[in-house]
């Protein structure tokens, strides 16, 4: 039962990182960190190989209702192989950011905090009822906010705090949305649930709470107020597991519910096509105007997740169509992207970091010279601009073509069009981080520190995995196709 | 799948390693600098040659990865490409040679290197393309590689010109992502055919059809410079010398003309191109182009945006050739795409060798410049007649053709067109020439002259070398244009194949 060691371990062996890092004496915790890491990462490797079909794991064999069950299928696993790539990645740039000398940072309370973090979602990931995805919802939260205040500082404390209010208004609309719709359908896993809510007002009610509180958690605009300040202020490894990760769950939930759960809400899906729209327009364009880095990226993330909230109305059309290839295409165009923007969006996140590190400033201005400087970063950086805007050879070229042909195909012209038009917007904000890097430095440039070599390489590892996503696109590809919404009959 | 399926990946890897390699190595590692990238571009070469040849047998060379669930990655050799195949490895090698003489002593040649060797695999990739989504991803790729090249002396104007290049071909890759999308979704994953794969469209989705060709025309315009997307070009020119010889004459705006005539020819189809009455237009507009750019280019006193603007024009004949009704047009298209490139290369070159050696970069100071670098004029002299379309020189022929063309298909507009530009062309280049040999220099320029003569030639062997090499090949190619191996016999070939569909 290699598939169930697996499924166990990557649900319990975080929380065992946990627990070990907060009782182990300081020398034991480094080797520690590195053996739970291994031990998750080759946990999720076997679990995506071992994916053959979508299937069910009744935790201890309680079953459902009174246990608690797992779903596994594509989109999980594809959602645990995310986290675990920017978390592997993360955790060895950590480990050089917390031990370089120059500077005395707190890392003690990192490494349980990441693991809690990194448990939390696989989790959430995994597991089918409702309830038990909030209590991962809020476990992942807490880590979150946690994370934040490492940066120890009052402005810190102000962002993460502000975080902490929305997230927990948004926590409480989806309970009580839970809640109320516990009452109604007598079940909370969703793969139980009845498909059509129909007329049902209190039905109807629920969901419009639950959306809106992971609209709330997820960071759509206008709900997005919390997010810039928070991913900026954090330390670099924060940052990226905040934008690449954290932000996801909420749309991961999302996403079960519109579109596996309950496929036929055309206008509700348009309501959220357009706050995407407005998403990807506004937050690019605040990104373009921010004159430091690390806030760039963050409205960069805002401007990244509307792209994922036109999933909605595109998989809603698409759920109407004769053409399972078509529906396909569009199911895995929209992880694909979620995929691509979480590496894309992490590798951002430590470069910045790094160039921080070397300057000790996240100035637009103090990357003069950095191309000559810090050449890895800058390449590194390159390469997750193209695939934020879309461009080859990145993951993000082949989600947005996904995307782009399944909006023509559809008809969806407005969101083709805002697809593309967001694509340039995005070259703005990466070639003006380019075009002070390749500026010859000069005299007033502040003097550059050393960073140690793990951090780079775990950032050119994020380059090279955002690269082979733009060429080795069928592996991936043949994970969504497990437990799809929209199977194709007869594909081999 | 034949046992020489890894031959269109190897056309790309002679690059791609050398560029992974140079960047590994330390900047003063000249030597071994050097090694990878003649290694890497005299293997091209003779890959390049060892294709033809099995072509010429009927081998078939291709290569196929899947991409997005249907779609396919695929990279194979056909007439056209090897046309533009043998354009750009040839010429690869020789501003390679240039480029290291040139940059001698700068810094940062190790990113430099790296980006132009990723440069010519982007070409190469686009050369091989078999269909148009493999054709997009280098086409962007070519757009992202070239940008340092363009940034690489690192001062604000370079920066500048490095932004504007962005604006405009990332506008236009957005376009013709559009476009190839909205082309994929209407007939599936089409290779490049010749004769074309959208007739069936032609009753049913006549408009859409027509968007798709505007699409991908604008977005293909901006990289051919077509008027009025051509902003970018002049700009481009404050980049390093051979980055500039190399956007003239076969990278990027290559690219852009090289995707029109695969657009034109093997996506649509003459024909139904011709039904869709998109080509009027689009002779137009080159047409428009073609004096426009002539006319401004008489106005230029920067010896280098003089050229820029001479290209502009050069490269609508290609367009106006690929839009012509008819097989002589398209003769005349693909010769000139060729014959153009080398021919724009020289004259860079000489360009490039004035400025570093007597610091000249403007048209009023070439005034006997001639009788101090006799070899380099007289390369520039003879670039300067095949531009003007004077025989015996390789621009003859290709415009020969395109007049031909314009005749058969009996659009006398574009014959009075040809002519008339071809007396810009002579405007704008002869009093140069004639500055060079008849006139003398002005005391300060004799003092130029005078202040470096001790070398044994008059500039440094290797960028001199390249020079000659590329003027003897644009005399060449003019002299001996009858032979079944000159890129008009080529050409012949490839227009055989379309039209006898």
């Amino acid at each position: 039962m290699t598939r169930d060691l697996a499924l166990t371990s990557v649900l319990l062996v975080p929380f065992l990182g946990v627990i070990g890092t907060l009782l182990l004496p300081e020398r034991l915790r480094r080797p520690f960190s590195f053996l739970v890491t291994t031990l998750v990462l080759a946990a999720v490797g076997a679990l995506a190989v071992s994916l053959r079909d979508a299937f069910r794991y009744e935790i201890s064999g309680w079953g459902a209702p009174l246990g608690i069950d797992l779903h596994v299928d594509g989109l999980a696993v594809a959602m645990l192989l995310l986290t675990g790539t920017v978390a592997g990645a993360v955790s060895a740039y950590a480990d050089g950011h917390y031990r370089d000398g120059s500077s005395q940072k707190p890392a003690a309370g990192f490494w349980p905090l990441f693991f809690g973090l990194w448990g939390s979602l696989n989790a959430l990931f995994l597991v089918s009822d409702l309830f038990t995805m909030y209590v991962c919802l809020e476990l992942m939260t807490f880590s979150s906010v946690a994370l934040i205040t490492l940066a120890k500082d009052a402005q810190a404390l102000r962002a993460a705090l502000t975080y902490l209010m929305t997230a927990l208004t948004g926590s409480l609309a989806y309970l009580l949305g839970v809640a109320i719709l516990y009452g109604e359908m007598g079940t909370l896993d969703w793969t139980l649930m009845s498909p059509v809510p129909g007329d049902d007002p209190v039905a109807w009610m629920a969901l419009s709470l639950m959306t809106a509180g992971l609209i709330m958690k997820g960071a759509l605009y206008p709900l997005h107020f919390w997010l810039p300040g928070a991913h900026a202020i954090a330390p670099a490894p924060v940052s990226a597991l905040l934008s690449a990760l954290v932000v996801k769950a909420p749309f991961f939930i999302l996403l079960r519910l519109w579109v596996q759960v309950w496929t036929d809400a055309p206008y509700a899906s348009h309501v959220l096509g357009a706050l995407g729209a407005g998403a990807i327009i506004w937050g690019s364009f605040q990104a373009i105007i921010q004159e430091r880095v690390k806030l760039m990226v963050a409205y960069s993330t805002v401007a990244q997740l509307g792209y994922l909230f036109l999933a909605f109305p595109i998989l809603e059309t698409a759920a109407r169509t004769a053409d399972q290839a078509a529906r396909q295409d569009a199911w895995e165009g929209v992880i694909y992207f979620a995929l691509s923007h979480g590496v894309a969006k992490a590798s951002m996140f430590l470069v910045t970091g790094l160039v921080v590190q070397a300057t000790k400033t996240d100035d637009l201005r103090s990357l003069r010279g950095a191309a000559a400087h810090v050449p890895a970063a800058v390449l590194v950086w390159g390469l997750a601009g193209i695939s934020l805007i879309g461009l080859p050879p990145s993951g993000g070229f082949i989600a947005k073509w996904q995307l782009l042909t399944s909006a023509i195909r559809f008809g969806l012209w407005p969101y083709a069009a805002v697809i593309l038009f967001g694509g340039l917007l995005a070259s703005g904000y990466v070639f003006r981080v380019l075009w002070y890097a390749f500026l010859a430095p000069d005299g007033s440039s502040a003097p550059k520190a050393r960073v140690p070599a793990v951090m780079v390489l775990a950032a050119l590892f994020l380059g090279t995995v955002i690269v082979l996503m733009g060429i080795r696109t069928a592996d991936v590809f043949a994970v969504l196709k497990a437990g799809s919404p929209f199977p194709t009959v007869g594909a081999p | 799948m034949s046992w020489s399926f890894p031959v269109p990946l190897l056309l790309l890897i002679t690059s791609f390693v050398p560029a992974l390699l140079i960047i590994m190595l330390k900047e003063e590692q000249k030597l071994a600098r050097t090694v990878a990238n003649l290694t890497g571009a005299i293997l091209k070469v003779a890959l390049v040659a060892y294709v033809a040849y099995g072509v010429r047998l009927g081998e078939k060379f291709e290569a196929r990865f899947p991409l997005i669930s249907d779609l396919e990655m695929v990279l194979r050799v056909d007439d056209i490409s090897l046309l533009f195949l043998a354009l750009s490895s040839i010429l690869w090698l020789v501003t390679t040679v240039y480029a290291i003489g040139y940059l001698e002593g700068s810094p940062n040649r190790s990113r430099f290197f790296c980006f132009f060797s990723l440069c010519v695999t982007a070409t190469m990739g686009i050369s091989l393309s078999g269909n148009l989504i493999t054709f997009l991803i280098f086409y962007e790729m070519l757009s992202l590689v070239t940008y340092p090249l363009i940034v690489h002396r690192g001062t604000e104007k370079s920066l500048r010109a490095g932004r504007i290049y962005l604006a405009y071909t990332l506008a236009g890759g957005t376009l013709l992502m559009m476009g190839t999308a909205w082309v994929y979704v209407l007939a599936g994953p089409v290779d490049f055919t010749a004769g074309g794969s959208l007739h069936p469209f032609v009753e049913g989705d006549r408009g859409s059809l027509v968007a798709i060709f505007a699409l991908m025309m604008i977005g293909l315009g901006v990289k051919t410079a077509l008027v009025p997307l051509h902003g970018w070009l002049p700009e481009a020119m404050v980049a390093p010398a051979p980055v500039s010889a190399l956007l003239h004459a076969v990278a990027v705006v290559k690219a852009g003309a090289f995707g029109i005539i695969r657009v034109v020819y093997d996506v649509f189809g003459a024909e139904t191109s011709d039904r869709l009455g998109v080509l009027a237009p689009l002779a137009a507009l080159a047409s428009f182009t073609i004096l426009y750019a002539s006319v401004r280019a008489l106005y230029q006193t920067d010896l280098k945006r003089r050229l820029a603007y001479s290209t502009i024009g050069q490269l609508s004949y290609i367009v106006l050739g690929t839009s012509i009704a008819g097989p002589i047009g398209t003769l005349g298209a693909l010769t000139h795409l060729v014959h153009q490139g080398v021919m724009k290369i020289t004259l860079f070159f000489c360009a490039g060798n004035l400025a570093e050696e007597l610091g000249i970069s403007r048209v009023d100071q070439l005034d006997g410049v001639g009788w101090r670098m006799p070899l380099t004029m007289a390369a520039f002299t003879i670039g300067a007649f095949g531009m003007i379309g004077l025989p015996p020189v390789a621009g003859f022929v290709s415009k020969w053709y395109l007049g031909m063309g314009a005749a058969a298909a009996e659009d006398y507009f574009f014959v009075l067109v040809l002519i008339l530009s071809s007396l810009l062309n002579a405007a704008y280049f002869l009093p140069l020439v004639h500055a060079a040999w008849f006139k003398s220099p002005s005391p300060e320029l004799s003092a130029r002259f005078e202040a470096r003569t001790h070398a044994r030639w008059e500039i440094s062997l290797l960028l001199l070398a390249p020079t000659m090499t590329t003027a003897a090949f644009s005399l060449l190619a003019g002299l001996f244009a009858a032979s079944p191996y000159s890129p008009l016999g080529l050409a012949r070939m490839i227009t055989r194949g379309a039209y006898l569909q």
